[in-house]
């Protein structure tokens, strides 16, 4: 049974059976890897390419002319092992909390509703700021990101409030 | 209305640990400290498993409090 600690901002690895921690393990792992697969699609030749460029090569600007980084092929198996790895890990983290008490799952269905309901409120302003020309076109990529970080600050959020 | 919850005394009359009652109901046992201390207020079942457990009507376990 998953027990928190540090006010429910950690948990105890001990406290958990076996199959809990497989199940546990495997969801953050592919959480993990799917999200560094994520940022990868993100940025191809992005800012945070740019930052990367600019550190390695110390201080020179990456060149102006640059094509997609990433060739078709790449990006579309990229695509595709990114989606797979969220579904892997989404369901074994729902059999994962399917183990847990209610406090568990009262805190987590809050942390999803409350950031859905903040990401998508920020989605909207997000439109709106790209209506007027004042913000890029939001992707997909950026708000799935957003939604994991928003959620888990919720979470962080309750967890602190609810548990000792 | 807030709910005033008596489970602390009822585990420390039988002498249980809050681990103790939290396996024998089945959650962690900081669920357990989250009800005695106020903060969380149990779903009906696992109220009811309270009960059971220490053979007491649920009323007594759990009380609602007029305010004001």
């Amino acid at each position: 049974m998953y027990e928190p600690t540090g006010r429910g901002t950690w948990f105890k690895w001990s406290a958990l059976n076996r199959a809990e921690r497989i199940l546990l393990a495997t969801s953050l792992t592919c959480i993990g890897v799917g999200t560094a697969c994520l940022t990868q699609l993100m940025d191809a030749g992005g800012p945070f390419y740019d930052l990367g460029f600019r550190l390695g090569s110390g201080g020179m600007a990456p060149p102006e002319t640059r094509s997609a980084l990433l060739s078709p092929v790449v990006d579309r198996w990229l695509t595709l092992l990114t989606v797979l790895l969220f579904a892997v890990a989404a369901v074994l983290w729902s059999l994962f909390s399917a183990r847990q008490d209610e406090l568990f799952n009262r805190v987590q269905n809050r942390s999803y509703g409350l950031g859905s309901f903040i990401t998508l409120a920020a989605l909207a302003l997000w439109l709106a700021g790209e209506r007027i020309g004042w913000l890029p076109s939001p992707t997909a990529g950026w708000v799935l990101l957003d939604w994991l970080v928003i959620c888990t600050a919720v979470w962080m959020v309750d967890a602190r409030r609810l548990w000792q | 209305m807030a709910v005033i919850t008596a489970v602390l005394a009822a585990r420390t009359d039988q002498r249980l640990t809050q681990a103790q009652l939290a396996e024998a109901v089945g959650v962690s046992r900081q669920t357990i400290n989250s009800i005695e201390t106020g903060r969380f207020e149990p779903s009906l079942e696992l109220a009811l498993k309270l009960a059971r457990h220490f053979d007491q009507p649920v009323e007594t376990l759990f009380t609602l409090h007029e305010e004001g």
